[in-house]
């Protein structure tokens, strides 16, 4: 056994301590300086191993104290709804409840870290033995959490230490239970899941312990210890039946293998699954033709056949808003005593659309499937790749994003000028073009924005997979800037003003830049 | 013509892949490019198509007695796995490749008559390219690359993958477009190299080195092949 848990520790060690180094290596400046031999650097390793460690006590330690923290924070925001419930009560009834929702999502067993697929599936480890030992540690781990949190909330909130101690046994117990009931399952030839062991019955038995957890404390009504101590005894001991489940058990590589390749598929599935979406998304249709030539030609069917994942959702988005600004404009002549706080925020809280009109813009998935469904391929013919080629389709796709865009930008642009009239007006005319336009302003600068970082830092690799760090770093700031600006409030006048100006500025800077750089940029990373 | 290469050179971080290369390639030659798992034979078609940046070195065509750069036009890249757009039919593909290349194209052939050159049946040319099979999107592929007539043919395991009846029409193709032009193939596979090209090339350690043909496709002369490439 002792061997089994020092090749599981060594592996899960290796695999974090590598990561934490690729990631390094992932950083633009970094990525150059870092030779390949980083890996078996004995500093960076060390200092690898130190973080790995660290990971290993604080990540259990500040998971446990987040979920202690919240089932505190529900107990008092219950203890106000209901004034006549002691603490302890309301607190042990959320644990209790917690715990069975904790268990529906985690039994510790079959967990399908890839560290474990190494193990059992490419380095042949017992799977019995690697299975109990993990078990046990995960089990061990929670045990001295908890027992440590339950001995404070003795001291500070009076909850006796004998039901504290109970509820230890209890959580281990109810887990146990369900890694036996998954067990039997299993040798009855079901597929088990250690994330999901109940399969079908997993979601609807947390919405209704969630319900169980959230009623019976707000209408007064906790369990009281004597019930709890009753619920937490029977599951102590089907935990004594789920462990002798454990011991007899003998078909650990069989539930591994089956939970291991399950998750496994998922995994490179969910990959794959936009690359097969892209392509799937080219409409069979015999009647799409194009009369035109060239680059024309090739991009006329281009946006024919990808209708569904192009024109459809902007048709969607621009839907919903028409709605939503349609009824906003009723309630405010409907409720006219809302109508001067709405026009105090549609002239200060414009910046908040610059999140809005992120979140919209569809220019991420149209790259996408340029990428995918088009340049992936023409890429590797030297006609496509010519400056003058590149820079001509270039132009025509930002023509085509702007247009995708600039639909539900002007509905969006619009009914916030309708909700100003309607709301009171403005002394200062210029607002309701403000309104108007800045949405507009902000849509082209995300098309071109996004067409742009796409032709410069071109991410993809052969294998559709994003390969530049800085491409990623500049999606994460963007998205950063975007969300800081939804909590910022900032008079529409000066915000409006600088977004249409910096738009401007920028589309201009950018499509210099393409002009220059995309010609070298624009290629298919090797 | 000519196409020369001069001081390539291009690593990996401290890893020398192609070391200070310097080779002439005849046209009107089928050069078989064999080099061992890993020697750098994609690296240096890469470079070529300048799809990779090298660190050192010159890429230039000779014709006439005078020398030029290599330009994009030069390069007909063709790749193990096919790659066209999916979203086009055959016929859209070609329509498009002659718009683009009108001005370049020197001989006067409709689509219909390309299609036919390939043996690509009628019923498949309006079809989108996603239903294609694996040997059609090849012929494709090989066909556009055909059509712009360029200068030097990169082939990257080409015929690996493809079924014998279609390998052998793309090896009888390739025998009867190698006029005036240059033909590089590179390949894993011994006896393809020696029954298709007409010079063999091998990378190793970084370097290319021209085999002597005397007595190809003899026992002894694979022997030679195998020893130079297990040398370190």
């Amino acid at each position: 056994m002792s061997n089994t848990l020092r090749i599981s520790f060594s592996l899960k060690n290796t695999y974090r301590v590598n990561s934490i180094l690729y990631a390094i290596k992932q950083i633009p400046i970094l990525k150059k300086i870092l030779p390949d031999s980083l890996y078996r650097m004995i500093g960076f390793k060390i200092a690898g191993h130190i973080l790995s460690w660290m990971w290993e006590v604080l990540s259990a330690i500040f998971g446990k104290a987040i979920y202690f923290g919240l089932l505190v924070g529900g107990t008092f925001l219950m203890g106000e709804l209901n004034q006549a419930s002691a603490f302890g009560e309301i607190f042990m009834h959320l644990f209790l409840f917690g715990t069975i929702i904790g268990v529906m999502s985690n039994t510790y067993m079959l967990s399908t870290h890839r560290t474990k697929y190494y193990a059992i599936m490419l380095l042949n480890v017992d799977a019995r033995k690697y299975n109990i030992i993990n078990y046990v540690y995960e089990i061990l781990k929670l045990s001295i959490c908890y027992v440590i949190a339950f001995v404070v909330l003795y001291f500070t909130a009076g909850i006796p230490l004998w039901l504290g101690l109970l509820s230890v046994l209890f959580t281990v117990g109810i887990k146990t239970a369900v890694v036996g009931y998954m067990f039997s399952s299993f040798e009855k030839g079901n597929d088990v899941d250690g994330t999901n062991p109940f399969n079908g019955f997993t979601f609807p038995l947390v919405i209704l312990s969630a319900i169980m957890a959230g009623l019976f404390p707000a209408i007064g009504h906790p369990f009281p210890y004597v019930a709890i101590t009753g619920v937490m005894a029977v599951f102590t001991v089907l935990g004594v039946f789920g462990l002798i489940k454990i011991c007899k058990f003998n078909l650990y590589r069989e539930v591994s293998r089956q939970t291991l390749l399950k998750a496994a598929t998922i995994k490179t599935d969910s990959k794959k699954t936009v690359v097969t979406n892209t392509a799937k998304a080219i409409s069979a249709d015999t009647n799409i033709t194009s009369n035109k030539k060239g680059f024309e030609f090739l991009n006329e069917l281009f946006i024919k056949r990808h209708k569904k994942i192009l024109w459809k959702p902007v048709l969607i988005i621009s839907a919903i808003a028409f709605a939503i600004f349609a009824i906003a404009n009723i309630a405010v002549l409907y409720l006219p005593e809302s109508a001067s706080e709405v026009n105090g925020l549609l002239l200060n809280s414009l910046p908040y659309f610059l999140f809005i009109m992120y979140a919209i813009n569809r220019g991420m998935s149209y790259t996408q499937a340029l990428f995918i469904n088009c340049d992936h391929s023409l890429l590797t013919y030297s006609a496509y790749k010519k400056p003058k080629n590149i820079l001509k389709l270039f132009t025509i796709r930002l023509r085509e994003i702007v247009k995708m865009n600039l639909v539900p930008a002007f509905i969006i642009g619009a009914g916030l000028s309708a909700l100003l009239f309607v709301s009171g007006g403005t002394d200062t005319p210029v607002n309701y073009l403000l309104l108007l336009f800045t949405p507009m302003a902000m849509s082209i600068f995300f098309s071109v924005h996004n067409l742009t970082i796409y032709y410069l830092l071109q991410p993809y690799n052969n294998n559709t997979e994003v390969k530049s760090g800085t491409y990623s770093i500049i999606m994460a700031l963007t998205y950063a800037v975007c969300y800081i600006f939804m909590h910022i409030e900032l008079p529409t006048l000066y915000f409006g003003l600088s977004i249409v100006g910096f738009s401007i500025i920028y589309c201009l800077v950018a499509c210099l830049f393409v002009y220059k750089k995309a010609p070298e940029t624009f290629r298919i990373r090797a | 013509m000519n196409f020369k290469i001069e001081g390539l050179s291009k690593s990996f971080n401290k890893k020398n892949v192609l070391k200070d290369i310097t080779f002439t390639f005849e046209s009107g030659k089928i050069y078989g490019l064999l080099g061992r798992n890993g020697a750098g034979k994609t690296t240096l078609f890469n470079c070529l198509n300048k799809d990779m940046k090298f660190d050192s070195g010159k890429v230039s065509i000779e014709e006439n007695f005078k020398e030029r750069d290599l330009v994009a036009e030069d390069i007909g890249y063709v790749l193990s796995t096919p790659t066209v757009p999916e979203f086009l039919t055959g016929r859209e593909f070609l329509k498009f490749f002659f718009d683009i290349h009108k001005k370049n194209l020197k001989e006067d052939k409709s689509i219909d008559e390309y299609f036919d050159f390939m043996s690509i049946d009628v019923r498949d040319r309006d079809k989108l390219l996603k239903d294609y099979s694996h040997g059609m999107k090849n012929k494709m592929q090989m066909l556009i690359n055909i059509i712009a007539e360029p200068n030097i043919l990169l082939l990257d395991e080409p015929l690996t993958s493809l079924d014998v009846v279609v390998a052998e029409e793309m090896k009888e193709l390739l025998k009867g477009i190698k006029k005036d032009r240059i033909i590089i193939f590179s390949t894993h596979i011994m006896d393809l190299a020696l029954d298709l090209c007409d010079e063999i090339v091998l990378l190793h350690n970084g370097e290319l080195e021209i085999v002597d043909k005397e007595n190809m496709g003899s026992v002894e002369f694979k022997e030679k092949i195998i020893a130079a490439l297990k040398e370190d």
